[in-house]
């Protein structure tokens, strides 16, 4: 294709990019109606759905009012089938608390959810990059083993401690930050820093690790031999191929953000869909549960769709297979 | 089968040549110079002492509310208050909580459930992990693609998500046995706990496992062992596995961090051994209401939380190091 214009290539560039995405949303359909299945099927065998809703306490004649009522009667195979054919409609069944769909339960916290999961990995990156760099420039030095200890000590902290921490010190002495709940902008900091921390010395060691790796290459050296500036070879050249990785990682920690986001949103009273589920378990609403955990699954597929396009335009090599 | 002769020679052969296995001295020596591993392992070892030993430690009852470990106002006492508690005289080393419970012996008891559920969930994850890893990459083609797509749309949900939605279905109550001529009381949260952590955390070990396999299984020991007549199942765990093993134990000291760290974490919310038993994470959630007037009541088990956490993590990570010398070069 030497002779094709930049047009014809980017038409090709653009086909290529459709063809990827399509097949990755396919994909994660079917990984979607899998995980329903064997999510449906964990929670069956676990313990009794009908028990659970009906409360502990409950006398056996609520217990089976209750399972014929939600069809927890019929065999485990036709439920399965009937759940999975319901959730592939985009119905995930009414909460048995608040009487409204589930779905639309789950869609009213999303942005809430979503504000806070950005706000956390805006710290994870804005300071787990910059240490990480840093270190690998300054390796081997005091800074650096500091830095290490430090790493570990961060994710060895439980957020909901750090949170309640948190909370004391900057919010309630110190009224530097609203203590909880939603009121404005402000009332976003303390939770993503809470939510953020927990992640930074585990990607701060990562970027390390791999600036440590990419320095020593040789086309860092060749950067380094056409002359150009120390800061274009560091930013342009080292770093974004060392931050590949990184993205990938980026990707499956997803579903580990989304996790760290029952405690902070708990904490913090942050109207997201973790707080939610954690008041839905002692209002016994199973319905509300199981769809959380397919929604967060859900929000994993898509997030590991938006990091393949991430790394899609940042890998050159990738963008131009089967062009040349 | 005559392979054990065969194996015998191939392995001093090759397996040294190749992958050359740490002698355990060299690795232990490697352990001991790094200050970090070092303490990792003081804190682990330290902390499953005091959890053994916890009854030796403390005179008092976990759960038992002493009206002695209240001020004449009902506040709870401070940290070093000592006090006639039935009669003998106690120290309050930790202070007491709300209830006038002991918090040492809260604490000491609730290691035994955090260690016992941390490590016993560790071992669930391992075990489902390292086989569905090791299969997966030894046998390749259709096995690999059924465990490997499994394992993928495991890791889409979220673990601890999934851990509260099957802890909040699963029957709670006591189990009853005999051990030892005695009736004993298992509450049975525990056995649920660290089912449900090991059942949520296998995925990231099926995938280093299964990346270790691949490697260790394109080595021409492994090819060798084939060729003398060795079968599939003896070629896994006599000469693939012994090679994977240093990845599998660094897994698992990093894996019984998270799994204690998830364990307090479902305590917390409520959903884990239920009370009166001590659990760290319940601890943690009792205290915060008095983080003004009784600070102690929070931080204590915060701290535990978190030394303990901190040495599987530093002890994972040293055994990382000495287990693979050239990554620590590098890193």
């Amino acid at each position: 294709m030497i002779n094709a214009t930049d047009k014809q290539l980017a038409w090709r560039r653009a086909g290529v990019l459709g063809r990827r995405l399509s097949s990755r949303l396919l994909w994660g359909a079917v990984t979607l109606l899998c995980t329903t299945g064997i999510v449906f099927s964990l929670l069956n065998l676990a313990g009794d759905p009908a028990q659970a809703m009906a409360g502990e306490k409950a006398d056996k004649k609520t217990v089976e009012q209750v399972r014929v009522q939600m069809g927890f009667d019929r065999p485990l195979p036709v439920q399965l089938a009937k759940y999975v054919a319901r959730v592939a409609r985009g119905d995930l069944g009414e909460s048995s608390f608040y009487r409204r769909p589930v779905a639309e339960l789950l869609l009213q916290r999303l942005p809430f959810t979503i504000a806070l999961a950005l706000g956390g990995l805006l710290v994870w990156v804005g300071i787990g990059v910059p240490v990480g760099v840093f270190t690998a420039l300054r390796r081997d030095t005091w800074i650096d083993r500091l830095v290490l200890v430090l790493a570990v000590l961060t994710y060895s902290v439980p957020t909901f401690w750090l949170g309640r921490m948190l909370q004391h010190a900057l919010a309630y002495r110190h009224a530097w930050f609203p203590v909880g709940s939603f009121g404005g902008p402000a009332n976003l900091v303390l939770p993503s820093v809470c939510l953020g921390l927990s992640g930074v010395g585990y990607y701060a060691r990562l970027v390390h690790t791999n600036m440590v790796d990419v320095l020593p290459s040789e086309y860092v050296r060749t950067a380094r031999a056409k002359g150009l500036t120390e800061w274009v070879v560091l930013w342009r050249h080292a770093f974004r191929c060392a931050m590949l990785p990184v993205v990938t990682v980026l990707g499956l920690d997803a579903a580990r953000l989304l996790g760290g986001v029952v405690f902070t949103e708990t904490i913090f009273a942050w109207p997201g869909l973790g707080s939610q589920m954690v008041q839905a378990i002692p209002n016994l609403d199973i319905p509300l549960v199981l769809g959380t955990v397919l929604f967060a699954a859900a929000l994993v597929v898509v997030s590991n769709i938006v990091v393949d396009l991430l790394y899609f335009w940042l890998d050159p090599r990738l963008r131009d297979e089967g062009l040349v | 089968m005559g392979c054990g002769k065969l194996w015998a020679m191939s392995s001093t052969d090759t397996v040294a040549a190749h992958t050359a296995p740490q002698p355990p001295d060299s690795v232990w020596r490697r352990l001991r110079r790094d200050p970090q591993a070092l303490c990792g392992l003081v804190l682990v070892s330290g902390f499953i002492l005091l959890a053994v030993a916890a009854p030796l430690l403390t005179p008092l009852n976990s759960s038992t509310q002493y009206p002695e470990g209240l001020t004449a106002t009902g506040m709870p006492m401070p940290p070093g208050t000592t006090l006639t508690v039935g009669g003998a005289r106690h120290t309050f080393w930790l202070g007491s909580d709300t209830l006038g419970r002991d918090l040492l012996t809260r604490l000491l008891f609730g290691a035994r459930f955090s260690l016992s559920i941390g490590l016993l969930a560790m071992a669930t994850a391992i075990g489902v992990g390292a086989l569905v890893g090791l299969s997966a990459g030894y046998y390749r083609g259709r096995v690999e693609f059924v465990l490997m797509r499994l394992t993928d749309v495991m890791l889409t949900v979220p673990a601890l998500i999934l851990a509260i939605a099957l802890v909040a279905v699963m029957p709670r109550g006591s189990l009853h046995f005999h051990l030892l001529g005695a009736e004993r009381e298992l509450p049975r949260e525990l056995i649920n706990m660290f089912v449900v952590i090991g059942l949520v955390s296998w995925t990231g070990v099926a995938r280093v496992v299964r990346s270790e396999t691949l490697r260790v299984s394109a080595m021409e020991f492994v090819q060798a062992a084939r060729a003398l007549g060795c079968g599939h199942a003896r070629v896994l765990f006599r000469h693939v596995l012994p090679n994977v093993l240093p990845t599998i134990v660094v897994l698992a000291s990093l894996g019984a961090a998270g799994a204690i760290v998830m364990d307090a974490g479902l305590s917390y919310l409520g959903l884990g051994v239920r009370p009166p038993h001590p659990t760290w994470g319940k601890m943690i959630a009792d205290g915060q209401p008095y983080l003004v007037t009784a600070p102690w009541m929070i931080l204590a088990p915060g701290l535990a939380v978190v030394l303990v956490v901190l040495g599987f993590n530093l002890l994972g990570q040293g055994l990382q190091n000495a287990l693979d010398p050239n990554r620590r070069e590098r890193t």
